[in-house]
C-alpha cells in the first residue's frame, strides 16, 4: 500500500525530530495540570471539564502539527519529485494526514491515565467519559485536517500555522457568537460550532449529526488538500 | 494528474467540478443527518433521554408549544436543562425551545419577570406554565447528591396545558391565615411550577367549597371556623373532598375538631418541646422521627429531615371510622412534651403538659367500595415549616410538595421518576494530590520530552 509507505516515511520524520515529543509532552504537561486542579477543586469524578479545555488546546496544538506537512515538501521542492512516482495525490495527501493523526493519538493515548486515576478513587460514570474521548479524537481529526488543508495552499510554515489557528478559533467562538444572534442565524451558527458539536460529547450524549459534522470536516479538507496539491502543481 | 489510480484530472473545471460536488454531498448528508435525529445517551442513568410518558404526552400534542429557558450558560444544572429541552425540541415537531441567558438579555428577563436561573415558560397560546430552579431540581443532604426532576416537571406542564386541566387548590381565608400572595408567596409559586392553580377561598363569602377544588389548605389559622363553615368542610369532605390542615399552635380549634373527631384525631392546644431532637439544640424546633408513608418516602429515601419550628402535637381518639386508615407520619423523641402554659416566659416539663413521645402529624386515607384507599387528609401540628424562613431547610420543601402531590393525586396523574444524579466524589488528601500531581502535570510529560530529547542526541551524534 503505497498509503502506508508515505504514513510511515512521515511519522519516521515526527520522531526523528524532537517536534512530536516536545507537542505530546507540553500537551500532556497542560492536560495533566487541568485534571489534577479540576479535580482537587471540584471533587467530581468526571472529565467534562477537562474535556472541555483539551479541546481549546487542540487549536494551538493542531496547526503545530501540521503546519510543515505539505508545505516543507513545496518549499525544498521535494513534491514534484515525489509526483513522479506512482503514488497518488491521493495516498501523498491521507499518508501524511494519518501520520500527523497518529502522533495526536498517541498524546491522547496517555491521557488515559487520567480516567485510571478516577477508577482509584471510586466508580466514574464511564459514559461521559467514553464519548468525552470519541468527541475528542474527531475534534483532533477535524483540526488536523483543516491544518493539512492551509499547508497545501501555501509554501511558508508560519502562515500555514497561523490559518489553521484562525481557522480553528472560528469554528470555536462561532458558538458564542450564536448566544448574540437569534432565527436562521442563531441555527446556521450553531450547527457550524465546533464548541456546540462537541459539548454534547463532553456530557455523555452520541449523536450521529455531531460525529457526522466532524467526519464531514475531515472528508472535506483531505480532499480539498487533494484537490488544492493537483491545482498548485498542475495548473 | 491522478488522484487516485482511476481518477485523472487533467483540467482546472474537472478539480472544481470535482471539489463542488464532494462539499455539496458532505453538506445535504449533514442535512440529512441532523433533520432524523440519531443519539445514544450513555449517560448512567440516561438523563437525557425522554420516558415512554413523556413520549406518550408529546403525541399528544397539536398545536406548537412554546419553551423559553433563561438559563446560565456555561453552569451545569443549566446545561441539563438545555440538554433535556432539546430533547423534547427533537421529539415534537410542535415544541420551539429558545434558551436564554437572562444576563445578556435582562430586558427579556424583566418582561417574564425572571428572578432566578433554570427558570422556564412553557407556552400555549394565552395559556403559560413557570417552572422554577425548585421544580426541576431537588438536592439531597449530601452535597452533589441532587435529583433533577426536570421531566417530570416539563411534561406535567405541557399536559396540563394541552389537556387545559388545572388542579385547582384553595386557601382558606378569613381565619388570620398567611396570604399565598405575601407570607406564603414562595409555596405558591412552586405550587404553580407543579402545575396547579392556587387560589384563595373565604368560605364565609362563597357559602361552599367549589366544584373544581382539588384539595383544600388551612394554613395557620389564627382563629377557628364558625359553624357554618365547619358543615361547608364537613359536607365537602363527605363528598370526596380533601384537606390538608397545619396548624398554628396556641389556640383552641374547637370547630376544627369537631370535624377531625369524626375521622378519629385531633390537634391538641399545646407547643411541642423537644430537648433531645431540637433543630440546632433548638427545643421548639423538633427534628422528628419520620415515620414511612407515601408522602414520606421521598425524604426517607434521601435521608432528609423535617424541621418543624413551633409546632403541637396532633393525637388519635379513641374511635377510628371503619373507612379511614390512620397512618401516623412525625414522632418526637420520649424527652419531649407538649407544653399547655404557653403563657410560660419559661418551658419546663411539669403534671398539666402531655409527656412524649408525641405525634407531630397524621395521614388519612379512605378506603374505597373496592377496598383500596385513596388520599384523604394530612393534618399537621405545624405551618410555621413551609414559612419564609423554614421552607428550605432540611427537606420541608420537598415533603410539602410530596404531600400536595399525593392528596391531588389520582389515577390519571402523571408521574415520572425523579432521575438522581450522585456524581461520585472523592476527598483527596495531601499526600494523593501530591501523587497525582507529579504523576500527571510532571512525570508522565517529562518523560515524552527525555524520550525526544534522548533520540534527537544519538541521532545527531550518529
Amino acid at each position: 500500500m503505497k498509503i502506508w509507505a508515505v504514513y510511515r516515511k512521515e511519522l519516521r520524520s515526527y520522531f526523528c525530530s524532537p517536534l512530536a515529543y516536545t507537542v505530546i509532552g507540553v500537551y500532556l504537561a497542560l492536560s495533566g495540570y487541568f485534571f489534577s486542579v479540576i479535580l482537587v477543586t471540584t471533587k467530581q469524578l468526571i472529565m467534562t471539564g477537562v474535556f472541555a479545555n483539551m479541546g481549546l488546546m487542540l487549536v494551538f496544538i493542531a496547526p503545530i502539527l501540521t503546519m510543515r506537512l505539505l508545505t516543507a515538501e513545496e518549499s525544498e521542492g521535494t513534491m514534484e519529485l515525489l509526483l513522479t512516482t506512482p503514488v497518488t495525490v491521493f495516498d501523498i495527501v491521507v499518508g501524511k494526514y494519518l501520520a500527523a493523526f497518529t502522533v495526536f493519538l498517541m498524546g491522547t493515548v496517555l491521557t488515559l491515565s487520567f480516567p485510571l486515576f478516577l477508577c482509584t478513587y471510586g466508580s466514574p460514570d464511564f459514559g461521559p467519559i467514553i464519548t468525552g474521548y470519541t468527541g475528542f479524537v474527531l475534534l483532533g481529526g477535524a483540526f488536523l485536517a483543516i491544518g493539512l488543508f492551509m499547508s497545501a495552499t501555501t509554501d511558508n510554515q508560519v502562515i500555514a500555522g497561523v490559518l489553521t489557528f484562525g481557522v480553528g478559533l472560528a469554528l470555536w467562538i462561532v458558538g458564542w457568537l450564536a448566544e448574540e444572534l437569534t432565527g436562521k442565524a442563531r441555527d446556521i451558527a450553531n450547527h457550524i460550532s465546533a464548541v456546540q458539536r462537541y459539548e454534547g460529547f463532553l456530557y455523555g450524549v452520541l449523536d450521529l449529526s455531531d460525529v457526522t459534522y466532524f467526519i464531514t470536516i475531515i472528508l472535506a479538507f483531505v480532499f480539498l488538500t487533494c484537490f488544492a496539491v493537483i491545482k498548485r502543481n498542475c495548473f | 494528474m491522478k488522484l487516485f489510480n482511476s481518477i485523472d484530472l487533467h483540467k482546472k473545471s474537472q478539480l472544481y467540478l470535482f471539489a463542488i460536488v464532494l462539499v455539496s454531498v458532505l453538506i445535504l448528508v449533514n442535512v440529512f443527518v441532523s433533520k432524523y435525529r440519531v443519539r445514544w445517551d450513555l449517560t448512567e442513568n440516561e438523563k437525557f433521554s425522554l420516558s415512554s410518558k413523556t413520549r406518550e404526552v408529546l403525541s399528544l400534542i397539536n398545536e406548537p408549544i412554546d419553551i423559553i429557558a433563561f438559563i446560565k450558560k456555561g453552569s451545569a444544572t443549566g446545561k441539563q436543562v438545555e440538554n433535556l429541552l432539546k430533547e423534547y425540541e427533537y421529539s415534537s415537531d410542535f415544541i420551539n425551545v429558545d434558551i436564554i441567558d437572562p444576563q445578556k438579555k435582562p430586558s427579556l428577563a424583566r418582561k417574564y419577570k425572571i428572578e432566578q436561573f433554570n427558570t422556564i415558560i412553557i407556552k400555549k397560546g394565552k395559556k403559560s406554565r413557570t417552572l422554577k430552579h425548585e421544580n426541576l431540581f431537588l438536592f439531597g443532604k449530601v452535597p452533589g447528591d441532587m435529583s433533577f426532576r426536570g421531566e417530570h416537571a416539563i411534561s406535567r406542564a405541557i399536559l396540563d396545558l394541552i389537556t387545559q386541566r388545572e388542579a385547582v387548590i384553595y386557601f382558606l381565608m378569613g381565619h388570620g391565615e398567611g396570604s399565598i400572595m405575601w407570607e406564603y408567596s414562595e409555596v405558591r409559586d412552586y405550587l404553580m411550577g407543579e402545575g396547579y392553580s392556587p387560589k384563595k377561598l373565604q368560605l364565609s363569602v362563597e357559602g361552599k367549597v367549589p366544584d373544581d377544588a382539588g384539595l383544600i389548605i388551612e394554613v395557620g389559622p389564627e382563629k377557628d371556623i364558625t359553624p357554618k363553615e365547619r358543615e361547608i368542610i364537613e359536607k365537602y369532605l363527605e363528598a370526596g373532598g380533601r384537606l390538608l390542615f397545619l396548624n398554628n399552635p396556641g389556640r383552641e380549634l374547637r370547630e376544627w375538631n369537631r370535624i377531625f373527631e369524626k375521622y378519629g384525631i385531633r390537634v391538641d392546644n399545646n407547643l411541642v418541646v423537644d430537648p433531645e431532637r431540637g433543630f440546632f439544640m433548638d427545643v421548639l424546633s423538633p427534628v422528628a422521627l419520620t415515620k414511612h408513608h407515601a408522602t414520606t418516602k421521598h425524604i426517607l429515601d434521601k435521608n432528609l429531615a423535617v424541621v418543624f419550628p413551633f409546632t403541637s402535637s396532633v393525637s388519635r381518639t379513641d374511635e377510628t371510622p371503619d373507612d379511614i386508615r390512620i397512618y401516623s407520619l412525625f414522632v418526637t423523641s420520649s424527652s419531649s412534651w407538649g407544653e399547655t402554659d404557653l403563657k410560660a416566659q419559661k418551658v419546663s416539663k411539669d403534671e398539666e403538659d402531655i409527656p412524649g413521645p408525641l405525634y407531630l402529624g397524621f395521614a388519612l386515607e379512605k378506603v374505597t367500595q373496592e377496598d383500596k384507599t385513596e388520599p384523604f387528609a394530612v393534618v399537621l401540628g405545624c405551618s410555621a415549616f413551609i414559612g419564609e424562613e423554614a421552607l428550605k431547610l432540611e427537606g420541608n420543601l420537598e415533603y410539602f410538595i410530596n404531600t400536595v402531590n399525593w392528596l391531588v393525586s389520582s389515577e390519571n396523574t402523571l408521574f415520572i421518576e425523579p432521575k438522581r444524579q450522585t456524581v461520585s466524589t472523592v476527598m483527596l488528601i495531601p499526600r494523593d494530590i501530591k501523587v497525582l500531581f507529579l504523576t500527571t502535570v510532571v512525570i508522565v510529560p517529562l518523560a515524552v520530552v527525555l524520550l525526544g530529547v534522548m533520540i534527537w542526541w544519538r541521532r545527531k551524534n550518529l
